[in-house]
């Protein structure tokens, strides 16, 4: 019953690390919320938006 | 020919009891072989196999007596053929059924396979007790009216039948537990069913508005902590899960939560049918799972051990 993140999409750019997970940077609020949209459908993850307004992509089959 | 030769030498009471025996045990499979919502096993293919192996157990069992009184002791190997032949018939199930875990909308879980497996094993066995005493009782009785013999020999194997289903029998989920529906509320990208929080995966638009419209929620709640401890095993919510799911659909999201705090267990999902009689029926009927299952009783005993 693992869970992983698949993808953390910020438009912050301190926030973006190297390494796992893939962190993708965007500009802002709404292009955020689009590819959060979009990945989520094509990698039939859940999507978690974090206080801080950005997302999560976890693998579902956890 | 030499089958002929052996019907042959076979006496008239012999043959009575032997087909006694083999019409009991099948029926006792054909009893126990129920088609509900669950359809487990599959019908007609699967149905139809389980027929044919009810029906070769219970004849293993009817030869086993006249063969032992012909003291043919190897006739005794039969049964452990049956023993062997029984585990491949749990395999067979359990195997199939992992196979088919990645073609459902949610996986049933080891806890259910293994639940399922067992009991088609012990239906099996079932079978073949009702046919040996079946049996037994004609040749013990051996009265010269085989009318009486056979109304006998009927009658114990529908005792056996009885005890054997009553003690294999287990309970349903409605029976230790309440299920309600629940009020589904997002908040942001958080799922609360009666107030109590469920998950955060909620994080897009269309998740959001598609949970608050037709976002279905079922709350099972124990009455006392022996049917928790239950309830909230994790293969078991699984389970209802799974009969929830498979009785109306999902289009996406399913959500277990077991909140230990209440022992309460919330599941939630997006069904295709939107029909929460439906849904409540589906949990209400889910098994009460063999690994899960605590017996008081049992609970109670230390058996030997230091309290």
């Amino acid at each position: 019953m693992s869970k992983n993140i698949i993808v953390y999409i910020t438009a912050d750019e301190k926030r973006v690390l190297s390494g796992d997970p893939l962190t993708l940077l965007v500009k802002d609020a709404e292009e955020q919320k689009d590819l959060a949209l979009e990945l989520s459908r094509a990698l039939k993850t859940g999507t978690v938006q974090l206080k801080n307004g950005d997302y999560i992509l976890i693998d579902e089959d956890g | 020919m030499e089958i002929l030769v052996t019907i042959k030498e076979l006496g008239i009471n012999d043959i009575y009891a032997i087909s006694a025996g083999i019409v009991m045990g099948t029926l006792a499979r054909l009893i126990t072989l129920k088609v509900d919502l669950r359809q487990i096993p599959s019908y007609p293919s699967a149905y139809f196999n389980n027929i044919i192996l009810g029906l070769i157990a219970s004849s293993l069992g009817a030869i086993a007596i006249p063969a032992i009184l012909t003291k043919d002791f190897t006739a005794v190997t039969f049964l452990a053929l049956a023993a062997t032949q029984f585990r491949e018939v749990r395999t067979a199930e359990r195997e199939s059924l992992e196979q088919l875990e990645h073609t459902e909308f949610v996986q049933r879980g080891e806890a259910y396979i293994d639940g399922i497996s067992k009991t088609f094993e012990s239906r099996n066995y079932i079978s073949l007790v009702t046919a040996v005493c079946t049996v037994l009782v004609i040749y013990i009785i051996n009265c010269p009216d085989i009318l009486l013999n056979m109304i006998f020999g009927v009658g114990a194997g529908l005792l056996v039948m009885f005890l054997c289903y009553r003690f294999t029998k287990g309970r349903n989920i409605g029976e230790i537990c309440t299920i309600n529906i629940g009020q589904v509320e997002v908040k942001g990208s958080e799922l609360y069913v009666d107030g109590i929080f469920v998950t955060n995966h909620l994080g897009t638009d269309v998740s959001r508005e598609l949970f608050t419209s037709e976002g279905l929620a079922l709350v099972l709640e124990a009455p006392d902590t022996m049917s928790s401890v239950v309830l909230l095993n994790s293969g078991q919510s699984q389970a209802i899960l799974f009969e929830a799911v498979r009785a109306l659909g999902v289009k996406r999201y399913r959500f277990i939560e077991r909140n230990l705090l209440t022992g309460k267990v919330i599941i939630a999902f997006v069904p295709i049918i939107n029909d929460p009689d439906r849904a409540v029926k589906a949990a209400y009927n889910t098994p009460v799972l063999e690994n899960s299952r605590k017996i008081k009783r049992i609970m109670k005993t230390s058996f030997g051990g230091k309290e």
